[in-house]
């Protein structure tokens, strides 16, 4: 009996892709079901602008896919996908220069006290862009994306110390970003 | 290292197997007010992380684009990935109402099943107190009156006495509707009121008189005798000159014994009062079955241990909880409970692979729901003061100011002791259950058990 593609391992997907049949277009459906929203998120999160988002996570899964038909060896499906996405995440950033201070971001929010949950997601989201890309990415992908600092490691090719001290320092950042506002949001 | 370090350390799993540096942490926490906060932080941090990472969703364009680049049809799976993820938030509404349509189906389920069960046959029809006993009151003796059409004939008639103070306070008019209404069987509200054979005597001795006498149904207690009985009666003259009333209601005779509660009751003067407005009947409303309660409800968590402080927010019904229902028969009510309970709680959970992490919160949950009460006395020998009772409440909840909602479920078993003859004083043991959705999981389960008292008042 023929297993649903639901019950196949990410290889097996990967490796069904570089077949011309109707089998691998099945197979990218299945891997793009699996990870579509967690490339989205990772590239929303690490450009903090949707249109790029969306540009860069198109181009990620065209890219992946042409990849797995050039015989590529892939150990880590999901860590290839955040590969492909960071280096075009890289491609699009390089020239782009983070220009949001630290007391601006501050003026543009209300200062009642009456803050909704919606407003402190926002609030996040916004402390992340004051990161610098480094440790924003390491904070990314350790937080938002669940991953082990040796996961990280193979995906950014930097050394799991570096990744330590980079999540480190991006959570006091982001605590003293938001150190007036977790109070209230304790109280939710 | 300092208790920042630890935090950290804590947080990246890195004190597992560390005992010496974890029960640092510990006592740091424990001892140290900022290294609290410190942990409360970087706690938050991680939750709103873990929230933005779910309410992202893949915009349904970007799907289509890409497959459309690759030439492929979009499967059903990367289709209801994407379907999935673009209407997630939207429907967070439905995905709620989803939860609470499972427990209402299964409190349903839990109701239905304990009234078909519980109900005995003899259930059915609505005594008060001070009427006949319910074991006489059978659903059959209901269809007997209906399906008799005139009352035998040559039958001796029964006397009906009135006390003058009914008489001047307008229960014997009343009551002597009530007999009316009992011998003409089937005559409704729309005919303007029930005709009866009446033989009117007063205290003198003097002749009975016989009349055919009309008992509307429009009119209160006050109504004086003369409009109960009709206008063209000759009976009406002697009603507004005798102090002392004995009705005697000839087609009633045979039904003696069999008449329903109310036209037993008005034998020792204690008739029910009987309402109908503009043609309308709301005999419904006879005889205290409509019941107002309040009751205070126990808070204590089950998962947690309870943190004393002062509530905030609006403490209107804090921890209580009011309700009003209706006695269908003399076992069953049914009716509508609205609550408001505020917990204060600390507890340990394991929190992304994490075991042990504290946390405190304040929920406060607002309930209402529809109730079904059993009283249990049907089973049992127990004064009539006393009543036994299980009460099961289906309905809604919203906790953490409209963050989580849900069904909720509440059962209760307890004992009810009527103080006078509207006042009750009651006592349970309650348990509630509550199902509600957070951003990473469709359907959660808290329950409850504790202890509820209350006071109910019958109109």
């Amino acid at each position: 009996m023929k297993r649903k593609y639901s019950q196949h391992t990410d290889l097996e997907l990967f490796n069904t892709l570089k077949e011309n049949t109707h089998v691998s277009e099945l197979a990218f459906g299945e891997l793009y079901a699996r990870y579509n929203q967690r490339i989205y998120a990772y590239c929303l999160r690490v450009t903090g602008n949707p249109d790029e988002a969306r540009d860069i996570f198109q181009d990620t899964f065209l890219k992946f896919y042409k990849s797995a038909k050039s015989d590529r060896e892939v150990s880590n499906v999901p860590g290839y996908l955040l590969t492909i996405a960071r280096n075009l995440c890289l491609n699009f950033k390089r020239d782009r220069k983070d220009t949001v201070a630290f007391e601006d971001y501050h003026k543009s929010y209300r200062n009642d006290g009456s803050y909704e949950k919606k407003e402190y997601l926002e609030l996040i989201r916004s402390a992340l862009e004051l990161l610098d890309k480094d440790h924003r990415e390491a904070f990314i992908l350790r937080e938002y994306q669940g991953m082990s600092y040796a996961e990280i490691s193979d995906v950014t090719g930097v050394s799991v110390s570096a990744l330590k001290n980079r999540v480190w320092r991006a959570k006091e950042k982001i605590k003293k970003i938001l150190s007036r506002y977790v109070a209230e949001v304790s109280k939710l | 290292m300092s208790y920042s370090d630890l935090i950290h350390r804590y947080f990246e799993g890195e004190l597992e197997g560390e005992e010496y540096l974890e029960s640092a942490l510990f006592n740091e926490l424990h001892t140290n007010p900022e290294a609290r906060q410190d942990f409360r932080d970087m706690l938050q941090i991680r939750s709103l992380c873990q929230e933005d990472m779910v309410s992202i969703t893949t915009p349904s364009e970007c799907t289509t684009t890409v497959f459309a680049q690759l030439g492929f049809q979009i499967p059903s799976a990367a289709q209801q990935s994407a379907a999935v993820a673009a209407t997630a938030v939207r429907f967070a509404g439905l995905r709620r109402m989803a939860s609470y349509l499972l427990t209402a189906a299964l409190a349903s389920a839990f109701t239905a099943a304990a009234f078909l069960y519980m109900q005995p046959d003899d259930a059915n029809e609505f005594s008060s107190a001070g009427s006949a006993p319910a074991e006489e009151l059978s659903s059959n003796r209901r269809i007997e009156l209906d399906e008799m059409p005139t009352a035998p004939e040559n039958v001796p008639p029964v006397v009906y006495s009135y006390s003058e103070e009914s008489v001047a306070d307008g229960t014997a008019q009343h009551a002597f509707r009530q007999n009316a209404q009992a011998a003409a069987g089937t005559t409704t509200a729309a005919d303007g009121g029930q005709t009866g054979t009446v033989e009117h005597t007063d205290d003198n001795g003097a002749a009975p008189v016989t009349a055919q006498r009309q008992a509307p149904l429009l009119g209160d207690a006050s109504m004086p005798a003369s409009a109960v009985f009709g206008q063209n009666t000759e009976a009406a003259a002697q009603d507004a000159q005798t102090e002392s009333l004995i009705e005697t209601i000839s087609s009633a005779a045979a039904l003696d014994g069999k008449l329903p509660a109310g036209a037993a009751a008005v034998q020792d003067g204690n008739a029910p009062r009987g309402f109908a407005i503009a043609g309308i009947d709301l005999s419904m409303l006879e005889n205290k079955r409509i019941r107002v309660s309040f009751r205070r409800i126990s808070s204590n968590s089950s998962f947690a241990t309870d943190v004393v402080e002062s509530p905030s927010g609006n403490t209107f019904l804090l921890d209580n909880a009011i309700g009003v229902s209706y006695q269908f028969d003399d076992y069953n009510a049914f009716g509508v409970e609205f609550g408001q309970e505020i917990y204060g709680q600390e507890f340990a959970t394991e929190y992304r692979g994490l075991p042990g992490v504290p946390m405190q919160q304040r929920p406060a949950l607002y309930w209402i729901g529809v109730n079904h009460r059993y009283d249990l006395n049907a089973f049992l020998e127990l004064p009539d003061d006393l009543k036994l009772f299980e009460q099961t409440l289906l309905g809604a909840h919203n906790a953490g100011s409209g963050a989580f909602t849900g069904g909720m479920v509440r059962a209760m078993f307890g004992a009810e002791y009527t103080v006078m003859r509207s006042l009750t004083l009651s006592a349970a043991l309650e348990f509630s259950g509550i199902s509600y959705s957070t951003a990473v999981s469709a359907m959660e389960f808290s329950y409850n058990t504790g202890f509820t008292y209350g006071i109910s008042y019958k109109f």
